[in-house]
């Protein structure tokens, strides 16, 4: 034991006068993901989500397991040059989350800096959000057939719910909705099933020591 | 302390790995963000050699000594270098120093597929070169060992396929450090090859398993002795029993090989068939008569070996097809398919043909910007003509003529041509007769206002914009746009751009049906070679292909000019392969390493040929009769040994042997390619020693050294210079008064020759179109060592002139001198040339009027000039001549399918004295007449042209056509000659004065054959 800590107290002298700042932490396919991704996914994440910000091995597998999926994503786009999202489009978001969370300018820099991240990140977060909610619109909605059939018969099973959510709304705009609900859930099936058999296929290679 | 140590020391999944790790991540995200700002002090790399080319680096890594550190930049750096797919891994490691923070980028190189070799104990099948694809490692992409791991594995399958079922595979890698290519070696031990067994027969097969085992083929017949085990005969055994059921109209028969077992104790496989023979197919051709054979061709079931409704659906309409264009244009073809009944299925078609047309007349109306024969030469329908009694004639030929002459309307920017076409019965009150009238309605035609090109801001089109299709006034066209696509994108692969993008848009021009038109270039990075690397040259010295690849560090990669040098590489003969690629094509980074890799070719190689020759000839015997020469088969074996590559250079050194009853030969030649730096220079020392007796008068015996310099201006034109020095001897001389030793004797000939060829035929082979002009001129005199002075010119002028689509009038002239000079005195110039130097002529490839070499002069006996007649008996044996002139005209033409051609011919010339005496009189010269053998005529003359028609059939095979020419000779020339077999001794003993008194020594009137046939492989010319 006395062995063990003294060569860990060696490694740890090491470390910090050799400080790995950043590294290649997944290969998927032609694409990587670094050590600074996962860092930086994280901290968008949980201040998009409004939580404590946690670094932990546990939020790292999970930020790779997101990170995996974009990246599947990202080369879809590409390969089909599917368009991408503004900058502007990016920082009108931007504008809606601050004036929505933040009473001013100067609180929203402050949350900004506590999760380490500056308003650029923040905005390359957003415009990244909106292409890929372009990209699954584009990509899966033209496969999906709602027929009028199914539409009622949603309409029928759950019309309490969508009046509580759709109130004082005619029957007609509640059928719109039924049908909207409806084409949304068969894409998102669409794009899951399609996810799915990007993960199987795709070569993906973890380095072990950035999961942890 | 490394991470890289830090791996070493403690391996991954540890425990006390995991806790350090732990802390590791801790530190490192903690202390990170730390190091953002402060001075980068300076920039590491380990290793410190880094495969990235500096320039490229440059431009890839962003972070700088001197400036504050940006983490962002870190990042960035690391997905910039690991685009350009040099890189496995890549860490980037920061320390402070004073004054700051030392950057270190801690980097795995990846490796790259070099050279793929094969050794060992291979015993073909599967060939090396089976092995390799089989590995598919391919060249410059990505190496990962795991990769050789499955390359063994489908290398060892390939083996056991082939009944290799104990053999091993083994690999071994050298990765050459710098470049990081691996080289990969497959190691092969093959083992004993397996035998067939008895195969286990399954299922419903309704034929013996003793015929089942006959139709795979996997046991020799008579000797019942298994054969070894390959993968071509396992699948040919399983299309023999295919075949078999075929044959007994068991069309959807299944045969499956379920497994193929080894038994290591006995060395034989087993094979395992699952076969489903089917019901019986007939399938019947009802109310018209259609062939067994035409059934099968037409039918698709047949192919497909199954049936169903689509298959027999297309055989119907390839059966209207067929009775359309045979002349049936109203036939109606219906199929039934009848219920299975005893193990039969039964599929009628009803083909009701309808009655017999002819397509008398094709009409194009409407046409106005092409000539009639401009569309007609794109027409599938013909009317009907001497090769096609009925004509052309059906439904899917007329709309695909419609088609094709609408496309070339559009092609010419009549954007909205249409095209319909109307079909007249009982033309001109001809019941039979049919005319089909094409209506074209071009519409108006667009043309190119304004060409503008965009997004060209790297390279300079000017050079290529002149050869633009849709230049300004020119038809707008899409086929025109795809033109200049092609071109505009190859000229950027051609200069360094391999991702050069291209698209285009249009709008409407300022005048009425005037187009702007607007090419979009996307440029892409820009590749530059960093170095040529060559691999896989083991015998050949990598100086040789080095010197051809002119690709310099540095410059735009072409692909176009890469794969040029590797055509020119394989076309030397030295090679089995030339593979290029560019490592990591798919990289980012701009300096790219360029890849050559060879397989070398066997050294040798050897080849045995047999063939026959037929024809008038003869052979040179004492024998005396038939001095015409005789038809005759010549019977030839020839054998060859080549080795390439001699001294690791691109020489080659060859021995060329051949032996018939008519010429034994050995040839030895060293051939020097690209001789001094050319690359269509060849320089050839040649050694040869031959006997020939094709000529009947002798035999010639030939010992020559020469070099010749060969000189290739372009596809078509080649200058060959040459000196030969040659030692000709005669022997078994036919005719005595060649036995004074003036002319038998051996005789030195030196010779200096320069030839100069011109071939633009389009198939030499067999010529439909082109010409084809040789001239070949030398002297021969005391200076170059000869005992003989005289010049040669010999020159030939082929043409060939297609006549509609079907017929070919080919023409030939021959014609050439020999000019001897410094005579010894009372000789001439026809007695000075030794009779090997002579031309002699007649046959299949130069006047098929006469038989092989029977053309020209004959022994009319030593004449001692008027009024004394010949000291020696005439035998008549052809003697050569000094001049030659041959022209022959021949029509070529369609006879039965596409495969079998007539020609008609009319060839004409001679053989003459010296070329003074070439003369184009029909007539042979009068006869002679010496008053001291009266009632005797002499043949003494044979300088007039020989006229021979005939005709000939031609079979279209891949090595050229089969002929055979039947040629008449309208005035064969008449002779005096014997008959019997008198014997050349005899014949010596005949003394001027019982010359024409004793039976055996008079020579009797004679004349050639006036027919002739011929028999062998090639167009006569």
């Amino acid at each position: 034991m006395i062995w063990r800590l003294s060569i860990a107290s060696l490694i740890v002298a090491g470390i910090i006068s050799g400080v790995i700042i950043d590294r290649i932490a997944i290969i998927v396919g032609n694409s990587i993901i670094k050590d600074s991704d996962i860092d930086k996914d994280i901290r968008a994440t949980d201040f998009l989500n409004g939580r404590p910000l946690k670094l932990d091995a546990a939020e790292r597998k999970a930020a790779a397991k997101r990170l995996v999926d974009q990246a599947m994503i990202r080369r879809e786009i590409r390969i089909g040059d599917y368009p991408t999202a503004t900058f502007q489009e990016a920082d009108r978001e931007l504008e809606k989350l601050e004036k929505q969370r933040f009473p001013n300018n100067a609180d929203f820099e402050r949350a900004l800096a506590h999760y380490g991240l500056t308003p650029l990140d923040l905005r390359a977060e957003f415009r990244w959000q909106l292409t890929v909610l372009r990209f699954i619109d584009q990509r899966f909605k033209p496969a999906v057939v709602v027929t009028d059939q199914q539409v009622n018969d949603y309409y029928k099973q759950h019309e309490a719910a969508l009046r509580r959510a759709h109130p004082g709304q005619s029957p007609d705009d509640l059928l719109e909705a039924a049908h909207d609900t409806l084409i949304g859930e068969q894409v998102n099936k669409l794009f899951f099933d399609w996810l799915d058999q990007q993960r199987q296929d795709a070569q993906i290679e973890y380095r072990e020591e950035s999961l942890h | 302390m490394r991470p890289a140590q830090m791996r070493r020391l403690l391996p991954p999944g540890s425990p006390l790995y995991s806790c350090i790790l732990l802390v590791f991540v801790l530190l490192t995200s903690a202390r990170a963000q730390d190091f953002g700002g402060k001075t980068v002090t300076a920039v590491e790399y380990e290793p410190a050699l880094q495969p990235l080319y500096p320039k490229d680096m440059q431009n890839m890594q962003l972070v700088r000594a001197g400036e504050p550190l940006d983490l962002n930049q870190v990042g960035a750096s690391i997905d910039r270098l690991f685009a350009s797919g040099l890189y496995d891994d890549i860490q980037v490691d920061a320390e402070p120093s004073a004054g700051g923070v030392v950057i270190r980028f801690i980097t795995r190189p990846k490796r790259f597929v070099g050279h793929v070799g094969v050794g060992g104990d291979l015993n073909p099948p599967p060939s090396g070169a089976t092995i390799i694809s089989d590995s598919q490692l391919a060249l410059g992409t990505a190496f990962d060992p795991e990769m050789l791991e499955v390359a063994s594995k489908t290398i060892q399958e390939q083996l056991r396929e082939n009944g290799l079922y104990e053999s091993t595979v083994g690999v071994s890698t050298i990765e050459d450090p710098l470049t990081h290519q691996v080289t990969v070696q497959f190691l092969v031990n093959a083992g004993k090859r397996a035998r067939y067994e008895t195969p286990a027969v399954r299922g419903d097969t309704k034929l013996s398993d003793e015929t089942i085992i006959r139709a795979t083929g996997w046991r020799w017949p008579l000797i019942h002795k298994w054969r070894q085990v390959t993968s071509a005969l396992t699948d040919k055994g399983i299309d023999g029993i295919d075949k078999k059921y075929a044959k007994k109209d068991r069309l959807t028969a299944s045969v499956t090989l379920t497994s193929l077992e080894y038994d290591s104790a006995t060395g034989r496989a087993k094979p395992t068939l699952d076969i489903d023979a089917g019901p019986k197919i007939e399938i019947n051709a009802i109310e018209a008569k259609v062939s067994k054979r035409k059934l099968r061709q037409f039918v698709p079931v047949y192919q497909e070996g199954s049936v169903d409704r689509d298959l027999l659906t297309e055989g119907a309409e390839n059966l209207t097809d067929y009775f359309q264009a045979k002349g049936y244009p109203d036939v109606q073809v219906d199929f039934k398919l009848e219920p299975p009944k005893d193990d039969q299925q039964v599929i009628n078609y009803y083909i009701t043909t309808g009655p017999r047309r002819k397509l008398v007349h094709i009409d194009i109306q409407g046409n106005f910007y092409f000539t009639d024969d401009t569309l007609r030469e794109r027409m599938f329908l013909r009317t009907g003509s001497f090769f096609t009694r009925y004509g052309r004639y059906s439904e899917s030929f007329r709309k695909a003529d419609q088609e094709a002459i609408a496309n070339l309307y559009r092609d010419n920017g009549f954007q909205d041509a249409k095209v319909t076409s109307t079909v007249e019965t009982n033309y001109k009150g001809k019941a039979q007769d049919i005319a089909v009238t094409f209506h074209v309605d071009p519409g108006e035609q667009w043309t190119v206002a304004n060409l503008n090109i965009e997004g060209n801001t790297r390279l300079d089109l000017s050079p290529i914009r002149n050869e633009l299709a849709s230049a300004q006034g020119q038809p707008y066209a899409t086929i025109n746009i795809v033109t200049d696509r092609n071109r505009i994108l190859e000229y950027y692969y051609s200069n360094g751009f391999p991702r050069a993008a291209f698209s285009y848009r249009t709008g409407p021009g300022r005048e009425p049906q005037t187009t702007n038109v607007t090419y979009s270039v996307r440029e892409g990075p820009r590749e530059f070679v960093r170095k040529v690397i060559v691999s896989g040259l083991y015998r050949t010295r990598p100086s040789m292909v080095l010197r051809d690849i002119d690709i310099k560090e540095g410059e735009p990669i072409s692909m176009v000019k890469v794969n040029d040098i590797a055509r020119q590489l394989t076309n030397l003969g030295i090679f089995a392969n030339v593979s290029t690629a560019i490592q990591d094509a798919n990289g980012t980074n701009q300096y790219k390493y360029l890849l050559y890799d060879f397989e070398e070719a066997a050294r040798y190689s050897f080849n045995v040929g047999f063939g026959l020759e037929v024809g008038q000839f003869g052979y040179t015997t004492n024998n005396l009769s038939d001095a015409g020469g005789v038809k005759g088969v010549s019977p030839l074996i020839s054998f060859n040994v080549n080795r390439i590559n001699f001294r690791g250079i691109g020489q080659t050194v060859s021995l060329q042997t051949r032996y018939s009853t008519l010429e034994q030969r050995v040839a030895l030649n060293y051939i020097i390619p690209r001789f001094l730096g050319s690359l269509n220079r060849t320089l050839t020392f040649s050694g040869l020693y031959d006997t020939t007796q094709d000529v009947q008068t002798f035999s010639s015996r030939r010992e020559e050294g020469s070099v010749q310099v060969a000189q290739r201006f372009n596809r078509a034109s080649t200058l060959l210079v040459s000196f030969a020095y040659r030692r000709v001897s005669t022997s078994n001389i036919q005719i005595p008064s060649l036995l004074i030793p003036l002319y038998s004797q051996p005789v030195r000939i030196g010779i200096l020759s320069a030839g100069y060829i011109q071939d633009h035929r389009d198939n030499p082979l067999d010529a439909h179109r082109g010409f084809w002009n040789t001239i070949d001129a030398g002297i021969a005199g005391k200076f170059f060592g000869s005992q003989r002075d005289f010049t040669r010119v010999l020159a030939r002028n082929a043409t060939y002139t297609p006549i509609g689509r079907n017929l070919v009038l080919a023409r030939q002239t021959q014609i050439g001198a020999i000019l001897p000079f410094n005579l010894p005195s009372g000789v001439s110039g026809f007695e000075a040339m030794p009779l090997p130097e002579r031309f002699f002529g007649g046959g299949g490839v130069s006047m098929r009027g006469f038989g092989d070499n029977q053309a020209g002069p004959r022994d009319i006996g030593t004449p001692t000039g008027l009024p004394a007649p010949p000291t020696t008996t005439p035998t008549g044996f052809p003697i050569g001549g000094n001049a030659i002139f041959f022209n022959t005209v021949e029509l070529r033409f369609p006879l039965l399918g596409p495969n079998i051609t007539g020609v008609v011919f009319e060839d004409m010339g001679n053989i003459y004295t010296t070329f003074g005496d070439v003369s184009l009189a029909y007539r042979q010269p009068p006869v002679v007449v010496y008053p001291s053998i009266p009632g005797q005529a002499f043949y003494q003359n044979f300088n007039y042209t020989v006229q021979a028609p005939g005709f000939g059939i031609r079979y279209k095979t891949p090595i050229g056509p089969l002929r055979v020419d039947f040629a008449y000779a309208l005035n064969p020339p008449r002779y005096l000659g014997f008959n019997k077999n008198e014997s050349i001794q005899d014949l010596i003993g005949c003394g001027p004065e019982e010359i024409g008194k004793t039976p055996q020594c008079t020579a009797t009137p004679q004349q050639l054959s006036h027919f002739q046939f011929f028999f062998s492989i090639g167009q006569a010319f």
